[in-house]
Protein backbone atom coordinates (compact mmCIF):
# COMPACT_ATOMS: atom_id res chain seq x y z
CA UNK A 1 0.00 0.00 0.00
CA UNK A 2 1.17 3.24 -0.77
CA UNK A 3 1.34 6.59 0.74
CA UNK A 4 -0.35 9.68 -1.45
CA UNK A 5 0.77 13.47 -0.94
CA UNK A 6 -2.80 15.20 -0.27
CA UNK A 7 -1.05 18.12 -1.81
CA UNK A 8 -0.12 16.99 -5.74
CA UNK A 9 -1.18 13.21 -5.37
CA UNK A 10 2.37 12.26 -6.14
CA UNK A 11 2.86 8.24 -4.55
CA UNK A 12 5.98 7.06 -1.91
CA UNK A 13 6.27 3.57 -1.44
CA UNK A 14 4.98 1.78 1.74
CA UNK A 15 7.87 2.46 4.33
CA UNK A 16 9.61 5.58 2.38
CA UNK A 17 11.47 7.57 4.47
CA UNK A 18 11.26 10.49 1.93
CA UNK A 19 8.39 11.86 3.33
CA UNK A 20 9.62 12.79 6.59
CA UNK A 21 10.78 15.87 5.13
CA UNK A 22 7.62 16.65 3.29
CA UNK A 23 6.78 15.95 -0.25
CA UNK A 24 9.62 16.69 -2.25
CA UNK A 25 7.68 17.84 -4.94
CA UNK A 26 5.27 20.30 -3.84
CA UNK A 27 6.96 20.43 -0.03
CA UNK A 28 3.05 19.41 1.38
CA UNK A 29 3.12 17.84 4.47
CA UNK A 30 0.15 15.27 4.71
CA UNK A 31 -0.19 12.37 3.14
CA UNK A 32 -2.82 9.51 2.88
CA UNK A 33 -2.00 5.42 3.54
CA UNK A 34 -4.36 4.27 0.31
CA UNK A 35 -5.02 0.72 -0.12
CA UNK A 36 -4.65 -0.75 -3.65
CA UNK A 37 -8.30 -0.72 -4.84
CA UNK A 38 -8.77 2.85 -4.48
CA UNK A 39 -5.22 4.02 -5.12
CA UNK A 40 -5.95 5.34 -9.28
CA UNK A 41 -9.21 6.65 -7.93
CA UNK A 42 -8.05 10.33 -7.27
CA UNK A 43 -7.20 10.21 -11.29
CA UNK A 44 -9.82 7.76 -12.74
CA UNK A 45 -12.66 8.98 -11.08
CA UNK A 46 -12.01 12.49 -10.49
CA UNK A 47 -11.96 11.89 -6.60
CA UNK A 48 -10.04 14.64 -4.29
CA UNK A 49 -8.10 12.82 -1.81
CA UNK A 50 -10.14 14.47 0.86
CA UNK A 51 -13.04 12.49 -0.33
CA UNK A 52 -10.53 8.91 -0.94
CA UNK A 53 -9.86 9.43 2.89
CA UNK A 54 -13.22 9.59 4.00
CA UNK A 55 -13.85 6.64 1.69
CA UNK A 56 -11.68 4.55 2.79
CA UNK A 57 -12.05 5.84 6.74
CA UNK A 58 -8.16 6.32 6.43
CA UNK A 59 -6.89 9.55 8.38
CA UNK A 60 -4.12 11.56 7.02
CA UNK A 61 -0.61 11.64 8.33
CA UNK A 62 0.73 14.37 9.10
CA UNK A 63 4.65 15.58 8.95
CA UNK A 64 5.91 17.29 11.86
CA UNK A 65 8.19 20.01 10.86
CA UNK A 66 11.02 20.68 13.37
CA UNK A 67 11.63 23.98 14.72
CA UNK A 68 15.27 23.97 13.16
CA UNK A 69 13.75 22.79 9.85
CA UNK A 70 11.20 25.71 9.15
CA UNK A 71 14.01 28.18 10.72
CA UNK A 72 15.98 27.35 7.87
CA UNK A 73 13.55 27.69 5.45
CA UNK A 74 12.92 31.07 6.30
CA UNK A 75 16.34 32.04 6.52
CA UNK A 76 16.99 30.89 2.95
CA UNK A 77 13.99 32.62 2.30
CA UNK A 78 15.37 35.65 3.68
CA UNK A 79 18.61 35.75 1.89
CA UNK A 80 16.54 35.20 -1.29
CA UNK A 81 14.62 38.49 -0.65
CA UNK A 82 17.95 39.88 0.28
CA UNK A 83 19.36 39.58 -2.75
CA UNK A 84 15.85 39.87 -4.98
CA UNK A 85 15.96 43.45 -3.37
CA UNK A 86 18.92 46.14 -4.68
CA UNK A 87 17.20 48.66 -2.34
CA UNK A 88 18.51 49.04 1.27
CA UNK A 89 15.40 51.43 2.32
CA UNK A 90 11.81 51.17 0.76
CA UNK A 91 9.69 53.97 1.46
CA UNK A 92 6.21 52.82 1.12
CA UNK A 93 4.94 56.17 1.65
CA UNK A 94 5.75 58.91 4.22
CA UNK A 95 6.32 57.63 7.72
CA UNK A 96 6.31 54.13 6.30
CA UNK A 97 9.81 52.34 5.67
CA UNK A 98 11.04 48.75 5.02
CA UNK A 99 14.21 47.82 6.31
CA UNK A 100 16.92 45.69 4.20
CA UNK A 101 18.75 45.18 7.43
CA UNK A 102 21.51 42.27 5.79
CA UNK A 103 21.99 45.48 3.38
CA UNK A 104 22.14 47.88 5.77
CA UNK A 105 24.89 45.40 7.20
CA UNK A 106 26.62 44.90 4.27
CA UNK A 107 27.24 47.56 1.94
CA UNK A 108 28.71 51.14 1.99
CA UNK A 109 26.36 52.21 -1.40
CA UNK A 110 22.96 53.81 0.14
CA UNK A 111 20.14 52.32 -2.37
CA UNK A 112 16.47 53.64 -1.76
CA UNK A 113 13.43 52.34 -3.23
CA UNK A 114 10.34 54.22 -3.76
CA UNK A 115 6.31 53.11 -3.47
CA UNK A 116 5.65 49.72 -4.28
CA UNK A 117 7.90 48.79 -7.43
CA UNK A 118 10.23 50.62 -9.93
CA UNK A 119 11.57 53.64 -8.40
CA UNK A 120 14.63 53.79 -6.97
CA UNK A 121 17.21 56.62 -5.76
CA UNK A 122 20.71 56.18 -6.03
CA UNK A 123 23.44 57.57 -3.59
CA UNK A 124 26.19 58.17 -6.30
CA UNK A 125 28.10 59.70 -3.41
CA UNK A 126 27.88 56.30 -1.21
CA UNK A 127 29.23 54.65 -3.84
CA UNK A 128 32.22 56.59 -4.63
CA UNK A 129 33.60 56.06 -1.07
CA UNK A 130 36.59 54.02 -0.57
CA UNK A 131 35.20 51.03 1.00
CA UNK A 132 36.89 50.15 4.65
CA UNK A 133 38.80 47.04 4.65
CA UNK A 134 37.45 44.34 6.87
CA UNK B 1 70.25 32.75 19.83
CA UNK B 2 69.04 32.66 23.75
CA UNK B 3 69.31 36.49 22.30
CA UNK B 4 66.72 36.33 19.93
CA UNK B 5 64.40 34.30 21.69
CA UNK B 6 63.99 37.09 23.93
CA UNK B 7 64.12 39.97 21.47
CA UNK B 8 61.26 37.99 19.90
CA UNK B 9 59.48 37.41 23.18
CA UNK B 10 59.53 41.25 23.97
CA UNK B 11 58.37 42.34 20.78
CA UNK B 12 55.55 40.25 21.44
CA UNK B 13 54.87 41.51 24.79
CA UNK B 14 54.90 44.80 23.68
CA UNK B 15 51.98 43.80 20.63
CA UNK B 16 50.37 42.12 23.22
CA UNK B 17 50.13 44.77 26.22
CA UNK B 18 49.40 47.45 23.38
CA UNK B 19 46.31 45.74 21.44
CA UNK B 20 45.28 44.82 24.92
CA UNK B 21 44.84 48.54 25.62
CA UNK B 22 42.60 49.11 23.20
CA UNK B 23 39.36 49.66 24.71
CA UNK B 24 36.15 48.08 23.16
CA UNK B 25 33.30 49.60 21.91
CA UNK B 26 30.12 47.43 22.72
CA UNK B 27 26.76 48.05 20.77
CA UNK B 28 23.41 47.05 22.81
CA UNK B 29 21.60 45.72 19.64
CA UNK B 30 18.11 44.24 19.84
CA UNK B 31 14.45 44.58 18.49
CA UNK B 32 12.84 47.97 19.45
CA UNK B 33 11.47 48.40 23.06
CA UNK B 34 13.32 45.12 24.83
CA UNK B 35 15.22 47.30 27.08
CA UNK B 36 18.00 48.54 25.95
CA UNK B 37 18.06 52.21 26.88
CA UNK B 38 17.28 50.75 30.51
CA UNK B 39 20.65 48.50 30.15
CA UNK B 40 22.39 50.67 29.11
CA UNK B 41 21.49 53.08 31.69
CA UNK B 42 21.83 50.49 34.75
CA UNK B 43 25.17 49.50 33.52
CA UNK B 44 26.46 53.22 33.10
CA UNK B 45 24.98 54.27 36.41
CA UNK B 46 25.63 51.16 38.02
CA UNK B 47 29.82 52.08 37.35
CA UNK B 48 29.47 56.18 36.50
CA UNK B 49 26.68 57.07 38.52
CA UNK B 50 25.56 58.62 34.92
CA UNK B 51 22.85 57.89 32.75
CA UNK B 52 22.78 57.43 28.95
CA UNK B 53 19.30 58.55 27.26
CA UNK B 54 15.59 58.55 28.29
CA UNK B 55 13.17 55.43 27.87
CA UNK B 56 9.65 55.35 27.09
CA UNK B 57 7.32 52.97 26.21
CA UNK B 58 6.80 53.94 22.49
CA UNK B 59 9.12 52.03 20.28
CA UNK B 60 11.70 54.01 18.83
CA UNK B 61 12.44 55.96 21.59
CA UNK B 62 15.86 55.59 21.09
CA UNK B 63 16.66 57.18 17.22
CA UNK B 64 19.92 58.32 17.59
CA UNK B 65 23.15 55.71 18.84
CA UNK B 66 24.27 56.98 22.04
CA UNK B 67 27.54 56.22 23.36
CA UNK B 68 28.84 56.30 27.26
CA UNK B 69 32.88 56.16 26.90
CA UNK B 70 35.38 54.61 29.90
CA UNK B 71 33.05 52.42 31.81
CA UNK B 72 35.36 49.74 33.85
CA UNK B 73 33.35 46.70 34.36
CA UNK B 74 34.62 44.06 36.99
CA UNK B 75 33.93 40.33 37.45
CA UNK B 76 34.23 38.54 41.72
CA UNK B 77 37.28 37.00 39.84
CA UNK B 78 39.01 39.88 38.96
CA UNK B 79 38.29 40.36 35.82
CA UNK B 80 38.40 43.74 34.65
CA UNK B 81 37.39 45.28 31.00
CA UNK B 82 37.21 49.07 30.34
CA UNK B 83 34.40 49.42 27.38
CA UNK B 84 32.65 52.44 25.52
CA UNK B 85 28.81 51.23 25.55
CA UNK B 86 26.76 52.04 22.40
CA UNK B 87 23.01 52.55 22.88
CA UNK B 88 21.30 51.99 19.25
CA UNK B 89 17.96 52.46 18.12
CA UNK B 90 15.76 49.34 17.85
CA UNK B 91 16.52 47.41 14.42
CA UNK B 92 13.47 46.02 12.53
CA UNK B 93 12.37 45.34 9.44
CA UNK B 94 9.70 47.65 9.01
CA UNK B 95 8.87 51.13 10.61
CA UNK B 96 5.08 52.04 10.53
CA UNK B 97 4.22 55.72 11.72
CA UNK B 98 0.75 54.65 12.27
CA UNK B 99 2.46 51.93 15.05
CA UNK B 100 2.75 55.36 17.15
CA UNK B 101 -0.29 57.05 16.57
CA UNK B 102 -2.08 54.01 18.91
CA UNK B 103 0.28 55.44 21.40
CA UNK B 104 -1.29 59.25 21.31
CA UNK B 105 0.99 61.15 18.77
CA UNK B 106 -0.11 63.38 16.11
CA UNK B 107 0.38 62.13 12.88
CA UNK B 108 3.32 64.63 11.86
CA UNK B 109 4.61 63.51 14.96
CA UNK B 110 4.51 60.23 14.17
CA UNK B 111 5.51 60.51 10.73
CA UNK B 112 8.61 62.32 12.15
CA UNK B 113 9.37 59.85 14.40
CA UNK B 114 9.22 56.72 11.52
CA UNK B 115 11.63 59.09 9.83
CA UNK B 116 14.29 59.29 12.75
CA UNK B 117 13.99 55.70 13.51
CA UNK B 118 14.44 54.87 9.79
CA UNK B 119 17.94 56.92 10.05
CA UNK B 120 18.31 55.59 13.45
CA UNK B 121 18.43 51.86 12.48
CA UNK B 122 20.54 52.78 8.94
CA UNK B 123 23.25 53.96 11.50
CA UNK B 124 23.20 51.70 13.70
CA UNK B 125 23.50 49.24 11.18
CA UNK B 126 26.40 51.10 10.15
CA UNK B 127 28.09 51.25 13.84
CA UNK B 128 27.76 47.10 13.63
CA UNK B 129 29.92 47.07 10.01
CA UNK B 130 32.67 49.29 10.88
CA UNK B 131 33.01 50.49 14.52
CA UNK B 132 31.48 47.81 17.20
CA UNK B 133 34.01 45.61 18.53
CA UNK B 134 31.37 43.70 20.63
CA UNK B 135 27.37 43.23 21.07
CA UNK B 136 24.95 42.60 23.70
CA UNK B 137 21.96 41.37 21.84
CA UNK B 138 19.00 42.53 24.01
CA UNK B 139 15.71 40.15 23.77
CA UNK B 140 12.18 40.78 25.76
CA UNK B 141 11.56 37.14 27.05
CA UNK B 142 7.93 37.64 26.84
CA UNK B 143 8.43 37.28 23.21
CA UNK B 144 8.65 34.68 20.52
CA UNK B 145 12.73 34.87 20.08
CA UNK B 146 12.30 33.08 16.68
CA UNK B 147 11.31 36.92 14.99
CA UNK B 148 13.34 37.08 11.64
CA UNK B 149 15.35 40.18 12.67
CA UNK B 150 16.56 38.23 15.53
CA UNK B 151 17.73 35.85 13.24
CA UNK B 152 19.32 37.65 10.50
CA UNK B 153 21.05 39.63 13.23
CA UNK B 154 22.49 37.14 15.20
CA UNK B 155 24.00 35.83 11.92
CA UNK B 156 25.05 39.36 10.63
CA UNK B 157 26.80 39.53 14.33
CA UNK B 158 28.03 35.68 13.74
CA UNK B 159 29.89 36.53 9.96
CA UNK B 160 31.24 39.39 11.52
CA UNK B 161 33.07 37.20 14.06
CA UNK B 162 31.79 39.60 16.65
CA UNK B 163 31.98 38.13 20.53
CA UNK B 164 28.31 38.13 21.57
CA UNK B 165 26.45 37.98 24.92
CA UNK B 166 22.63 37.43 24.53
CA UNK B 167 20.31 39.13 27.41
CA UNK B 168 16.74 38.10 28.57
CA UNK B 169 15.41 40.94 29.54
CA UNK B 170 11.82 41.13 31.32
CA UNK B 171 12.43 37.89 33.29
CA UNK B 172 10.31 40.07 36.41
CA UNK B 173 7.11 39.81 34.21
CA UNK B 174 4.58 36.59 34.58
CA UNK B 175 5.03 35.59 30.77
CA UNK B 176 8.66 35.50 30.88
CA UNK B 177 10.50 32.45 29.19
CA UNK B 178 14.11 33.10 28.80
CA UNK B 179 14.46 29.30 28.25
CA UNK B 180 13.04 29.69 25.02
CA UNK B 181 15.60 32.07 23.82
CA UNK B 182 18.01 29.47 24.84
CA UNK B 183 16.72 26.99 23.34
CA UNK B 184 16.55 29.65 20.31
CA UNK B 185 20.11 30.84 20.44
CA UNK B 186 22.46 27.69 22.26
CA UNK B 187 25.46 28.40 20.31
CA UNK B 188 25.59 31.93 22.64
CA UNK B 189 25.51 32.48 26.56
CA UNK B 190 22.23 33.72 27.28
CA UNK B 191 22.09 35.86 30.64
CA UNK B 192 18.20 36.38 32.10
CA UNK B 193 17.81 39.28 33.99
CA UNK B 194 15.73 42.20 34.41
CA UNK B 195 17.03 45.31 33.65
CA UNK B 196 14.20 47.42 35.31
CA UNK B 197 14.39 45.39 38.40
CA UNK B 198 18.40 45.19 38.64
CA UNK B 199 18.02 40.67 38.77
CA UNK B 200 20.90 38.60 38.04
CA UNK B 201 22.47 41.99 36.77
CA UNK B 202 25.68 41.03 38.56
CA UNK B 203 25.69 37.66 36.06
CA UNK B 204 25.68 39.79 33.24
CA UNK B 205 28.26 42.11 34.35
CA UNK B 206 30.78 38.42 34.58
CA UNK B 207 29.96 37.45 31.31
CA UNK B 208 30.65 40.77 30.12
CA UNK B 209 34.03 40.87 31.58
CA UNK B 210 34.83 37.30 30.74
CA UNK B 211 33.53 37.81 26.93
CA UNK B 212 34.64 40.84 25.81
CA UNK B 213 38.67 40.79 27.25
Amino acid sequence: MPHKCTKCGREFEDGSTEILRGCPSCGGKKFLYIGESKRHDDVLEGKTIEELAAETGTEEMEVAETPSQSRKKEEVRDRIDCYEQVEAIRILEPGTYELNIEKLARDEEMVVGFGKEGKYFVDIFSMGKHKKKQ
Amino acid sequence: MNFLIRAKLTVSNLFHAFFHKKKSKIGIYGPPNAGKTTLANRIVRDWTGDAIGPVSEIPHETRRARRKENITISGSNGNSITIDIVDTPGVTTKIDYNEFLEYGLEKDEAVIRAREATEGVAEAMHWLRDDIDGVIYMLDSTQDPFMQVNIMMIGIIESRKLPVVIVANKIDLPDAAPQRIRSAFPQHPVVPISGMEGDNIEMLYEKMAETFR
